[in-house]
């Protein structure tokens, strides 16, 4: 109890102890309470720090301004100096400067002082004169302001000399004085007197310098000075400024001199520089280099150039006459500060540190002038103070950033991994078996908890996982077995409409000859159903192929496709003609063949007159060729055998007298004539020449492009004329009888008319006509009646003639050659073996219409023509 | 007492030789200076004087120098031979006579122009003297800087001037003279421009007859352009003894030189300006109009000539007689490359020839192409041949005179010793010995001299002409031009323009006369400083009588004899 009460008493304390804080700091977390402490030591040690350094700081820094005074006056005596080396510098290079020496010689000729010779002096000065020594002066001017700007300097003034000591005892007398406010030129008006010249002034803000044009070759002399001082707006005044005046006698004008005078309580250095210049000498009249003039620069060293000093130097800057300061960078308005031996001194209500160093000039000496370096003592007393304040902040700033840290720390190492604890059992509790702790330092006692807690909860995790896997496995499972089976239907489907939509007979067998796969066109062609066929043996169901069984077998075991092309069978008493091609199949380790069958017969025929075609164009060109040729000699032999029938005929007197001159009688050659049948024989001759004639008139058919018109024509018309036209044939009437023939027309009433050219269609359809009853009667098949069928109707684009009969029909040898010229199956004489061909050709090419014949022998002929609707012009 | 005789008579004795030895020293000056004397007299001859009158005359400028005794003057003048001759000789004569030592510097007129003008326009005396163009006398007289030596001779210099100076024996001394005839400017040397041929091409039958054959009248001097046009063409690549000769020569190199071309009278004579001598009035050859004095333009719409027609044919006729019948490399010439080009010997003719050329060794020497085997010279100077527009009464062409000049800034004994040097130049004395040297006479006396009379023909017909009264009708630049270095300057790049084909001659004779007026207007000259007319129609002028002139159509060729000509000289 008495270890619990003195803890107790302590936590009271400690409470007690934070109760000092205005803000509840029990409520804190551990790691805010420990940063709280810390940050207490740190402010303490922060004060005691600032107040060492900043009292011994203040005795250091004394010293060292000190030192730096000392250093700093030497800097400036140096700096004064070379001010007074650059104004001495400006006045000497008035010597180089080409304009300012040219035109001093020009200031000098028209000046008071020189004259060519002597005769000349006493003489007054020119107007002419005056107006080319102003310019002069304007020339010099020019070049004075620049330098006076770029040097900083307060004045310089030129003043003239007497070279060759012509006037004696002269004084240096002012020709031009510019200063920081006015140019100044005086004017003189006698030769070997300067005294009272008249002086003009310009403000230099008015001063505008003439333009290279502005004097011309007469200007001098066209005018008074008056109008060129008028016209650069100079004023005459009375008197020129203290600083063109010369104070005292310059007695060796050889010499340059450098000084420090003091004007209106301020020092000034001055330096006097004397310029020479070529200049005749009036003795000899040649040049002599003299002296001639005398530069005077002034500087004066106000508070402008302290400030500037200062400016450089970095400390307040000063000049002593005799330990008394005149002039200093800070305002010291005009009294003079005494410098006592203290190195202390007092400005108005300042205490300053100062150091004095003498500086040495041409002139004065080793003299009393001074320059001083000062420093403020108050400013010691504030730089000390602002490094009290600096290092008070720096301390404070690193407290702040130190504290920062630590706070960091403790909330990553304690804080944040408690938490995250929390989190974890929190989640657990709600089911989240994922959750994880986060482990920040595994050695630490935080992190073997959580290790231990994370080891927990994935424990759970992984059962509950398991027993999720093998329910979703499962699922899948069934899912895959459904998709796979509705697949397999599709492709199923899919085969089978491939094998049915084609056009070919597909049968599928097996190695004993049974139908496996019987497809729609195979259903068409047979009329037995594919539910009937499968199962049964190839024989019963296509006995078609009982022929080539054999095949299929041997594909089966040899594994090799076979072929057989343009198989003729006959459908419906019609010829037709397939492909059959047989491949071995595998299916499932099973052997078995397929067989497609293809009917061919449409193309078989098309290739037939094709290939007919070809032949007929051939011969159609090589008979034109023979046709042309034969013709003349045909015509000679007719010519002849009319003509000898003509020599021998009595109607003719010629023929009388010629056989009389010869010592005969013409009756009696006639008679010679016809008892020996000579007239007979030629009667021969010329039945075979016309014969020939005609034959190859209907050869010339072949070649000749017809010239007839199209005209549209009525086909049912056209074919009664024919009609009616073979009734009446002679030959038909003679030889065949074609009245006995019965005649069936099977016309399509709403035909339309026809393109074609109806005589050409008339011949075609009388050939026709002709070889049906000359067929049918050479047959004289006693059995049936011979008859005609003809048929009209349109199929198509096309208007289709049928020309049938039931007479003996033709072999398949004799049916392929019909169309061929010269081809004919009648006895010699009774044929030219030209009519089916010229017809064909009459259709094919000069109607592009199509002719085939069907024959079936014993039973009859069918010889169709089809003609396009269509006019040839469309 | 008579211990101080000795003493005395030391002192009467010392002071006896002083006196002595003053004495001997004045006296041997004297007799010095009578030395140097004698030598000169030798040297100066032949001399129109008498040896005694020239010893008598150099007397007096030993005895007017003394004050000046041992001075230096500064002295400059052009480089031509007659100034280099006054450099080496005269110079070297004048200081052992007077003591006074001259600086006679050389340098080419423009240098001198420009020096002089400075020296007027600053102040700074840069020299003593000048012998400056009387071309320039419209410019001093109006700009007041040059001393009046009418004036000066008779008042101040007075002491300094020559009592043999005869002022009438000078040639043209009304060159260097103002409106009122005050002496401006005292003649050292002139030169005319002449016409210079081939005397002995022009008078052989063969030359002669080809001529005629072609053109139909004599070859011969040619009097107007028409003529001259057609000598040239004639003369151009024909065959002469074997050699391709050439009909015209000039110069045409872009420098001013190609200004003084022009403004040395070739205006006046194509024919541009007023009758006159020795300037047209009231427009003289710049195409400058002046009424009283003062002047008031020179383009044609402020009464000028100097871009009327007369002036448009005397650029038109220059550019075209370059490119036609002068040397290709004439173009690139400069006044002082064509100078002596004419003596090459394969020039047949020269319009616009300064005879101060002629002078030249290459004219002269054996054995140059246009010298015979005598020594005589195949060339011949004749009047200048005058352009279309040009009438009876106008000058006829250009003759100068450099003379002596003092600007006003030089003054008291300065201007009295550079007075001295100047009358000694021109003195008697020495003025027939300077043409011969020179070439460039300024006194009758000189021209007329009986010494030359013999020998006359070595000049080619320059004797004759001098000797005639035509002489005075060659003239300088006269009192209208105003500022003579200002508006010469206009002149040169316009031209050159003209020649490169840049310009049209009217447009480049209106641009000259355009500038010209505008830097007239701008003129503050001391007096008679010129005021432009208001601008009028051109045709305003052109109906007015004399200049400006309307357009002249080209007239008949004309040539005349030489040896008619210098009978008809004579005769005058």
């Amino acid at each position: 109890m008495s270890g619990n009460g003195e803890q107790m008493e302590n936590a009271k304390d400690q409470i007690g102890f934070l109760k000092l804080f205005p803000f509840p700091l029990n409520r804190l977390g551990v790691g805010n309470k420990i940063l709280f402490m810390v940050l207490l030591i740190f402010i303490c040690y922060t004060i005691l720090l600032s107040l060492v350094i900043g009292a011994t700081s203040f005795n250091n820094l004394a010293l060292v301004t000190k030192n730096n005074l000392e250093r700093m006056a030497t800097l400036l005596a140096g700096r004064i100096v070379k001010i007074n080396a650059q104004s001495m510098q400006v006045a000497q290079s008035m010597e180089t400067n080409y304009i300012i020496v040219q035109q001093l010689q020009r200031l000098i000729n028209y000046g008071p002082y020189y004259s060519s010779d002597e005769s000349l002096l006493g003489r007054p000065i020119e107007d002419s004169e005056v107006i080319y020594a102003f310019q002069a002066q304007m020339e010099i001017s020019k070049q004075l302001l620049s330098l006076q700007t770029i040097n900083a300097l307060n004045s310089i003034s030129i003043f003239l000399v007497s070279p060759f000591d012509m006037v004696h005892d002269a004084m240096p007398a002012l020709t031009i004085h510019l200063d920081r406010k006015a140019l100044f030129v005086t004017r003189f008006n006698q030769k070997g007197r300067a005294e009272n010249p008249q002086v003009y002034r310009i403000a230099l803000e008015k001063l505008i310098f003439p333009g290279p044009d502005y004097f011309d070759i007469s200007s001098v002399y066209a005018l008074p000075p008056e109008k060129f001082y008028g016209d650069h707006h100079f004023e005459m005044v009375v008197g020129v400024p203290e600083s063109a005046v010369l104070s005292e006698k310059w007695n060796s004008p050889e010499e340059p001199r450098s000084k420090i005078i003091f004007r209106g309580g301020l020092p000034i250095i001055r330096n006097w520089y004397p310029v020479n210049v070529l200049v005749s000498n009036p003795e000899t009249f040649m040049d002599q280099s003299v002296t001639c003039s005398m530069v005077v620069v002034e500087k004066v060293l106000d508070t402008e150039v302290m400030k500037t000093l200062k400016y450089d130097l970095g400390v307040d800057v000063g000049l002593a006459w005799k330990n008394t300061l005149l002039i200093a960078s800070m305002n010291i308005s005009g009294s003079r500060v005494p410098l006592p031996g203290n190195q202390t001194l007092v400005v108005g209500d300042r205490d300053y540190y100062y150091h004095a160093k003498p500086v040495r000039f041409l002139e004065n000496g080793l003299s009393d002038f001074m320059v001083v370096t000062m420093s403020p003592i108050s400013e010691l007393t504030g730089l000390t103070k602002t490094l009290f304040f600096q290092i008070a902040l720096l301390t404070g700033i690193a407290v702040l950033v130190t504290v920062l840290l630590i706070y960091v720390g403790i909330h990553r190492v304690v804080k944040i991994p408690l938490q995250s604890l929390m989190n974890g059992v929190k989640s657990i509790a709600e089911g989240d078996m994922t959750y994880r702790v986060h482990i920040h330092s595994p050695d630490d006692e935080l992190g073997v908890l959580s290790s231990a807690f994370n080891q927990m909860s994935s424990e759970i995790g992984r059962k509950s996982i398991e027993l999720e896997d093998v329910n979703r496995h499962l699922r899948s499972s069934i899912v895959d077995l459904r998709t796979k089976e509705t697949d397999l239907s599709k492709t199923k489907n899919y085969l089978n409409n491939i094998i049915n939509s084609m056009p070919s007979i597909l049968v599928g067998v097996d190695q004993e000859g049974k139908v496996t796969e019987w497809n729609v066109e195979a259903e068409r062609a047979t009329g037995i159903s594919a539910e009937n066929a499968k199962g049964k043996s190839l024989n019963d169901v296509y006995p078609g192929l009982i022929a080539r069984l054999e095949e299929v077998y041997k594909t089966m075991t040899e594994k090799k496709p076979y072929k057989a092309e343009k198989l003729m069978s006959w459908v419906d008493g019609e010829t037709r003609y397939s492909d059959i091609m047989v491949y071995p199949l595998v299916t499932n380790g099973v052997e078995g063949a397929v067989l497609r069958i293809d009917d061919v017969t449409n193309r078989v025929r098309i290739e037939e007159m094709m290939i007919q075609t070809e032949k007929m164009i051939s011969v159609g060109g090589l008979a034109a060729g023979m046709a042309h040729e034969i013709n003349n000699p045909i015509g000679g032999i007719l010519q002849s055998v009319q003509n000898i029938f003509r020599r021998v005929s009595v109607d003719f007197p010629k023929n009388v007298q010629t056989a009389q001159e010869s010592g005969t009688d013409l009756g009696c050659i006639r008679m010679y004539l016809e008892k020996r049948e000579v007239f007979s024989f030629l009667e021969g001759i010329r039945d075979a020449g016309q014969r020939a004639a005609h034959i190859v008139a209907n050869m010339l058919n072949f070649s000749r492009q017809s010239h007839s018109q199209f005209t549209p024509t009525p086909l049912d018309a056209l074919l009664n004329n024919t009609l009616e036209l073979a009734a009446h044939d002679y030959d038909l009437k003679k030889k065949y009888d074609f009245r006995h023939i019965q005649i069936v027309r099977e016309f399509s009433p709403d035909l339309p008319a026809v393109p074609c050219i109806p005589t050409e269609i008339e011949q075609v359809i009388l050939n026709l006509l002709k070889n049906a009853a000359q067929a049918m009667m050479d047959a004289n098949d006693s059995r049936k009646n011979p008859q005609i069928t003809l048929r009209l109707y349109q199929e198509g684009k096309s208007a289709v003639i049928e020309v049938e009969d039931n007479g003996p029909g033709m072999d398949e040898k004799i049916r392929k050659r019909v169309f061929e010229p010269f081809f004919t199956t009648k006895e010699v004489g009774v044929g030219t073996g030209l009519g089916l061909s010229v017809a064909y050709f009459i259709i094919n090419n000069n109607h592009r219409g199509t002719m085939t014949v069907v024959s079936t022998p014993s039973i009859g002929t069918k010889f169709s023509v089809a003609l396009p609707i269509v006019g040839r012009s469309s | 007492m008579r211990c101080h005789r000795p003493f005395q008579a030391l002192i009467a004795l010392l002071f006896f030789v002083l006196s002595l030895y003053l004495y001997a020293f004045s006296v041997n000056c004297v007799f010095a200076a009578e030395d140097a004397i004698s030598r000169w007299v030798d040297e100066f001859q032949p001399s129109t004087l008498s040896k005694q009158e020239q010893r008598e005359e150099l007397k007096w400028f030993s005895k007017a120098a003394e004050p000046f005794r041992g001075k230096v003057l500064r002295s400059t003048a052009e480089d031509i031979k007659t100034h280099f001759w006054e450099r080496d000789v005269l110079a070297k004569a004048f200081e052992e006579i007077t003591g006074i030592r001259v600086n006679h510097e050389i340098v080419g007129e423009g240098s001198l122009v420009q020096r002089i003008m400075e020296q007027m326009k600053s102040g700074r005396v840069i020299n003593d003297i000048y012998v400056n163009d009387a071309d320039l006398v419209g410019t001093h007289l109006r700009s007041q800087a040059v001393l009046n030596l009418t004036e000066y001779m008779a008042k101040e210099g007075k002491p300094y001037t020559n009592p043999q100076l005869d002022l009438t024996d000078f040639l043209n001394l009304e060159f260097g003279q103002d409106y009122d005839g005050n002496q401006l400017q005292l003649p050292d040397q002139q030169f005319a421009n002449l016409y210079w041929f081939r005397y002995d091409w022009f008078t052989r039958k063969d030359i002669k007859d080809k001529f005629r054959r072609k053109y139909g009248y004599e070859l011969g001097v040619p009097v107007n352009w028409a003529a001259y046009e057609d000598i040239a063409e004639f003369f151009t690549g024909l065959e002469i003894d074997g050699k391709k000769v050439y009909g015209h020569l000039d110069y045409g190199k872009k420098s001013p030189s190609l200004g003084w071309r022009f403004t040395d009278a070739w205006l006046s004579i194509a024919g541009v300006g007023d009758k006159g001598l020795p300037n047209g009035l009231p427009v003289d050859e710049w195409g400058i109009r002046v009424e009283n004095r003062v002047p008031v333009g020179s383009s044609v719409a402020r009464g000028g000539a100097l871009n009327g027609p007369a002036a448009v044919y005397a650029l038109e006729k220059y550019v075209l007689w370059l490119n036609k019948y002068a040397p290709p490399e004439a173009k690139n010439w400069l006044w002082v490359d064509a100078g002596p080009k004419a003596a090459r010997g394969d020039i047949a003719q020269v319009v616009f020839q300064y005879i101060t050329w002629l002078s030249h060794e290459d004219f002269h020497r054996p054995g140059s192409p246009v010298v015979d085997a005598a020594g005589r010279p195949l060339w011949r100077v004749a009047p200048t041949p005058h352009g279309r527009y040009w009438d009876e009464g106008m000058k006829v062409g250009y003759q100068d005179a450099g003379s002596w000049t003092i600007p006003k800034n030089v003054k008291g004994q300065r201007r009295a010793m550079a007075w001295l040097w100047a009358q000694f130049c021109v003195s008697k004395t020495v003025s027939l010995k300077k043409f011969l040297v020179g070439g460039t006479p300024v006194r009758k006396s000189t021209v007329f001299s009986t010494y030359l009379d013999p020998i006359k023909d070595k000049w080619g017909g320059l004797i004759d002409f001098y000797r005639s009264p035509e002489e005075k009708k060659w003239t300088d630049t006269g009192l209208n031009v105003p500022h003579y270095p200002a508006l010469s300057a206009v002149w040169w790049p316009y031209i050159s323009k003209a020649i490169s084909g840049e310009l049209t001659p009217q447009e480049a004779m209106n641009a000259i006369a355009d500038s010209q007026d505008k830097l007239m207007g701008k003129m503050h000259l001391a007096r008679y400083s010129p005021k432009l007319n208001p601008v009028k129609t051109e045709a305003y002028w052109l109906k007015q009588p004399g200049a400006p002139k309307p357009w002249r159509p080209r007239p008949e060729p004309k040539t005349v004899s030489y040896d008619e000509l210098i009978k008809q000289w004579r005769s005058r």
